[in-house]
């Protein structure tokens, strides 16, 4: 291939792109938009949920309660209602998602004789309702919630427990029962290795940026068709350059603007965002390059496979788009994916572009740890050019 | 001539188009009459397009008026746009729809229904020749039926005016023929043609031309007026061997003095033009001088000047 | 006025005809992103890679590592011990453990728990023996997943031991691990769920993509049909003809419109019967909302189709523009959870009551007193939007380049 062809083309591309300052806009400054914007709106730890109490109890304890619940960063209390009706019309209103139930004689189970012999064997006297629709944000929320009160009456206890015998009534072998159910078998450290702090936006940012680089496969799956449509397309290829060297003089501006966003985007998630990078510089871009290469070599197949335009459009739009929110593995891991769903993914370059990212930032990967997503990039890019050069000579030369 | 000059359907006053600090339509005035057949005649970029532009209400004028059909288009654009038609120097038409959609979208869109739009369509189709060509796409025509398409579906409707944008570009000399024939037929029904070409030999067939030149109007007239007033005489034409040669010498000897009674010397393809008051003398003239210069030739005659030769002299004189 | 919208609206059906090839792909697509989506998003979370390191080896901790194992959630990676002999320091160990993998054959590990020598006793005696857990923070939904049931297991199975062995009584009175659990389980509060019983994620997910497709769908459409007449020429030619602007709009929004809704009776169904989300609320209602949302969001694609001058550069447009959309409207994480100026700000994205619509309608049975604010900004913002529209229609007829 002749090294000059592709300069020329090259050169032809890059002005048709810089001729038109809205798809220079969209394209350099674009991915770098859609990543400040959304990482800043869907990056949220889940807080301030919605929460209703229903007080049966009435006491200063369980007033003590909800105090602490509210104090949590995870739930919000918004009202307070006084009968079931009150709290369903708020879930049906979505003003509230969960609520919490402090039954009638919640204080004198802590209180009482009668009432600390019971907890061993009864259910508290609180329960949750909670709106499942989120999944996510309702086990978080509950789950804080359930811990919030379960460590409140533990707390109780405790202080009964150590209350001198004089002051409570109970008898000693139920502050010896009272004393072991309070102590948790096992004590639990985690930690959490990569995100300590477990700050979504650690989680989302690098992810991001996978996803808003397909953005340049996405515009290039139409530089065939348009050439076709305006007529220039046989004069092309009436040239003495080879189909190869058209196809990658065409790819290689997307690809420079790509690298760009690339720079912009790490610049980005380090300086704007704090997300750390743990990585190596150099070859991370690297591995960008070769991951825009696999998405551009997959926007030309398109190109040339599709006539119409509007077609290659939308067909680029749900190979990239679609799938490449949810199935990206920016939300949902990939890993838990139904096998059939998972071989589908093999051709989408971006779940292993989530993956690269991810693990270049958060994981501090070298390339011997990512050498099945290199691999797998390496494949698209190559075959995709590979094929996509066939096809051209075949359909159009 | 079958135009009823007290009758005209296009008034033009002045009309001036400024894009910023360029002028490209600089206080052209005309009269066009019912029935008429007229052309706009210039080179690319004179304004022609503009101007027709403001006159079918496309675009504001920046100075001057336009009346068409007794309204002023500035403001009552609307009510005369059904007794117009269009045909574009791009697209009429529409690429993926058949003939026979592309021909009924028009119909319909200027209203006509049921047993009138039958009625033109099939009118449409019969003078467009393009019976049994109905399923086809435009792409799969050719340029000439293309074109004939398109400016049926401008007809479809009968309109009083219809505005040609240079309707014949990039179409075969035979084609452009009976193009014309079918213009001439669609005039002699009452319909007022308005057209724009750059093609000189175009500009013969209609009835009254406006030249028009960076923007200015720079004559009108019928053809034989036109030549008659600006280039009054007729051509010397003959075909050089050198052609770039013996130009030269030409013109070295009308810039001597040698050549009195002669304006313009150019080219013409592969002939020279000698534009003169006295064609026969000149012609001696100029048989006698290529002789002594050595510039062998063919084909020497006096002939009527062409339009193209009074454009020239118009141009040049601008200049 | 009604003959000539006809007119427009026939005459891009037939466009649209011309093209089957890409309605088909267009609407099935659609149709089978949702599938795909749903599925994915809605598997059940299990199968997480764990390793376990038993420093203790007595049949406690043996017992623990047994009750992990046979979680459906957790997948115990006996191989994974080795790792730590190749390397030098628990840190690396744990590195080579959380990466490396490729996720359709080998994922990478997810959770490590180290089980500190001496547990069994300690347990047994009630000391509270301490267990490291280590979670893969780069997987942030298998780990959340993973600690929970780990949690869960480690605290069941640790309460069950304890008390068997602190118990104080005879050999007969002895609680089984049967009743200790069960006592323990009486002792949990009582939970509801409403509206999404299985916490299936697809319940959240389906919507959200059903949602998002007619919208995408709408606005596509409609900036497409709009920008080829706009790049090709043609649009002059409605210019000059004797149709007003607002007729234009309406006749174009007419074929999209017909596509839109045809997708979403297909998403619909496709819903009830995949994902057993059945329309809880008024069916008529749903729909007439929707044709009402497919209106305003029609306006929009044809506000990008104006601005826009090739196809390509609408279709970028909009893709920036649908991603800002999908932020506000909720699609994967729910607005009340954002801050609280992008929660005001939501209010201005047409697809955002779209979504509370669609989700309102499904999943609870809300009717028109609940959803009045939805309808009414939609038809505010559907009267600006058009008539914005209508001032670019009405500008582009004095501006022709």
């Amino acid at each position: 291939m002749n090294q000059r062809h592709i300069y020329a083309i090259a050169k032809k591309e890059w002005l048709h792109i810089i001729r038109d300052p809205m798809t220079i806009f969209l394209l350099a400054i674009g991915p770098v938009l859609m990543l400040l914007l959304i990482s800043y709106a869907m990056a949220t730890d889940i807080t301030d949920v919605p929460t209703v109490i229903y007080d049966q109890d009435q006491s200063d304890l369980s007033a003590n309660l909800v105090t602490q619940l509210d104090a949590s960063d995870v739930l919000n209390v918004t009202d307070h209602v006084n009968n079931t009706t009150g709290y369903e019309d708020q879930l049906e209103q979505r003003k509230a998602r969960l609520v919490v139930i402090i039954e009638d004689g919640f204080s004198d189970q802590l209180t009482t004789t009668q009432g600390l012999e019971s907890i061993a064997t009864s259910a508290p006297r609180f329960s949750f309702v909670i709106d499942g629709t989120d999944p996510l944000s309702a086990e978080t929320a509950l789950e804080t919630a359930v811990n919030i009160s379960g460590q409140f009456v533990r707390n109780q206890l405790n202080t009964l427990v150590e209350q001198p015998q004089t002051e409570t009534a109970m008898l000693p072998e139920q502050r010896q029962r009272l004393r072991q159910q309070l102590r948790a078998p096992v004590d639990i450290h985690t930690t959490n290795r990569f995100n300590p702090d477990l700050k979504a936006i650690w989680d989302l940012v690098p992810a991001m940026i996978a996803v808003a680089l397909v953005l340049p496969g996405m515009s290039i799956s139409t530089v065939i068709a348009r050439e076709r449509s305006q007529g220039t397309l046989e004069t092309l290829v009436a040239t003495p350059i080879s189909k190869h060297a058209i196809l990658m003089g065409k790819a290689f501006p997307y690809v420079l603007i790509a690298l760009l966003n690339v720079v912009l985007m790490y610049i980005v998630a380090r300086a704007v965002f704090g997300v750390p990078f743990r990585g190596n510089l150099l070859v991370y871009f690297a591995l960008s390059g070769l991951y825009v290469l696999a998405t551009l070599a997959i926007g030309l197949l398109f190109s040339i496979l599709i006539k119409s335009i509007e077609a290659a459009l939308w067909a680029s739009m749900m190979f990239f788009l679609f799938p490449g929110m949810l199935l990206s593995g920016m939300f949902f891991p990939v890993d838990v994916f139904p096998f059939i769903v998972k071989l589908e993914t093999l051709e989408l370059p971006v779940v292993s572009g989530v993956l690269i990212n991810r693990g270049m930032f958060l994981q501090g990967v070298s390339v011997k740890d990512l050498w099945w997503n290199i691999l797998l990039l390496l494949i698209i890019a190559v075959e995709g050019f590979e094929i996509a050069g066939r096809l051209f000579k075949k359909r159009i030369a | 001539m079958r135009s009823n000059s007290s009758n005209n359907v296009i008034e033009i006053h002045g009309l001036t188009k400024r894009f910023g600090s360029f002028t490209a339509v600089d206080h052209v005035s005309l009269q066009i009459p019912q029935g008429q057949i007229f052309g706009f005649l210039g080179p690319n970029g004179a304004g022609k397009t503009t101007t027709m532009r403001m006159v079918l209400g496309l675009l504001p004028p920046s100075e001057g008026t336009a009346i068409v059909l007794g309204n002023d288009i500035r403001k009552q654009a609307r009510t005369i746009r059904a007794r117009l038609g269009y045909m574009s120097q791009k697209f009429t038409l529409y690429n993926d729809l058949t003939v026979e959609e592309n021909l009924r979208f028009y119909g319909r869109s200027y209203g006509l229904r049921n047993n009138k739009l039958k009625s033109r369509l099939d009118y449409v189709l019969d003078i467009a020749d393009l019976k049994g060509r109905e399923h086809y796409t435009p792409t799969q025509l050719s340029g000439g039926w293309r074109q004939r398409l398109a400016l049926g579906a401008a007809i479809i409707h009968e309109p009083d005016i219809i505005f040609l944008d240079e309707p014949t570009a990039g179409v075969d000399p035979l084609s452009r023929r009976a193009f014309w024939e079918l213009l001439y037929t669609i005039s002699s029904a009452g319909t007022t043609i308005f057209i724009t070409t750059h093609y000189m030999d175009e500009a013969e067939h209609c009835e009254q031309l406006g030249f028009i030149y960076f923007g200015r109007l720079i004559a009108t007239g019928s053809p034989t007026e036109i030549k008659q007033k600006h280039v009054p005489g007729n051509v010397v034409q003959f075909t050089p061997e050198y052609p770039v040669k013996t130009l030269q010498v030409l013109r070295t000897a009308q810039q001597q003095g040698e050549l009195e009674n002669t304006s313009n010397i150019d080219l013409y393809g592969a002939q020279i033009h000698v534009l003169t008051h006295n064609g026969d003398m000149i012609r001696d003239h100029i048989t006698a001088l290529l002789d002594q210069q050595e510039q062998p030739y063919t084909d020497m005659q006096v002939i009527p000047p062409s339009l193209e030769d009074a454009f020239l002299r118009l141009t040049a004189a601008q200049k | 006025m009604i003959y000539r919208i006809l007119n427009i609206a026939w005459k891009d059906l037939l466009h649209l005809w011309h093209n089957r090839l890409l309605l088909i792909l267009v609407i099935f697509g659609a149709a089978t992103e949702l599938l795909i989506v749903g599925w994915a998003t809605g598997a059940p979370v299990d199968d997480l890679k764990m390793v376990v390191v038993d420093n203790d080896q007595t049949a406690i901790s043996e017992g623990l590592i047994e009750h992990l194992r046979q979680t459906d959630t957790l997948k115990l990676n006996e191989d994974g011990v080795d790792v730590f002999d190749n390397h030098d320091n628990e840190a690396d160990a744990v590195h080579d453990l959380f990466t490396g993998g490729n996720f359709i054959f080998n994922p990478d590990n997810i959770m490590l728990i180290e089980i500190p020598a001496g547990f069994g006793e300690q347990l047994k005696t009630g000391q509270q023996p301490a267990i490291e857990l280590t979670l893969n923070g780069a997987n942030s939904l298998a780990s959340t997943t993973a600690r929970r049931v780990a949690e869960e297991e480690i605290y069941k199975y640790g309460t069950v031991i304890m008390v068997q062995h602190t118990f104080s009584g005879t050999e007969s009175t002895a609680p089984t691990e049967i009743q200790i659990l069960t006592q323990l389980e009486q002792t949990q509060p009582d939970i509801t769920v409403k509206y999404n019983e299985e916490l299936d994620r697809a319940h959240y997910t389906a919507p959200s993509e059903a949602a998002f497709v007619l919208y995408i769908i709408a606005i596509m459409i409609a900036a497409f049909m709009l920008a080829r007449e706009r790049e090709y020429g043609t649009f002059e030619q409605l210019l000059v003809m004797p149709i007003r602007p607002i007729e234009i709009i309406i006749g174009k929004a007419i074929p999209a419109l017909l596509v839109g809704y045809a997708n979403f009776l297909l998403v619909l169904v496709e819903m009830n019967v995949v994902f057993d989300i059945p329309v809880r609320g008024s069916l008529v209602l749903l729909l007439a909302l929707a044709a009402g949302y497919l209106f305003v969001e029609l306006g929009r694609g044809f506000m990008v189709a104006m601005v826009s001058r090739t196809q390509n550069q609408a279709l970028l447009i909009i893709m920036l523009v649908a991603f800002v959309d999908i932020t506000f409207a909720g699609y994967a994480v729910p607005v009340e959870s954002m801050p609280r100026i992008m929660q005001l700000l939501s209010n201005l994205f047409p697809i955002r009551h779209w979504m509370i619509i669609l989700r309102g309608i499904l999943q609870k049975d809300v009717g028109l007193d609940i959803l009045w604010p939805q309808l009414l900004w939609l038809m505010g913002l559907g009267i600006i939007i058009n008539g914005i529209t209508l001032w670019f229609f009405r500008r582009s007829l004095t501006r022709q380049e």
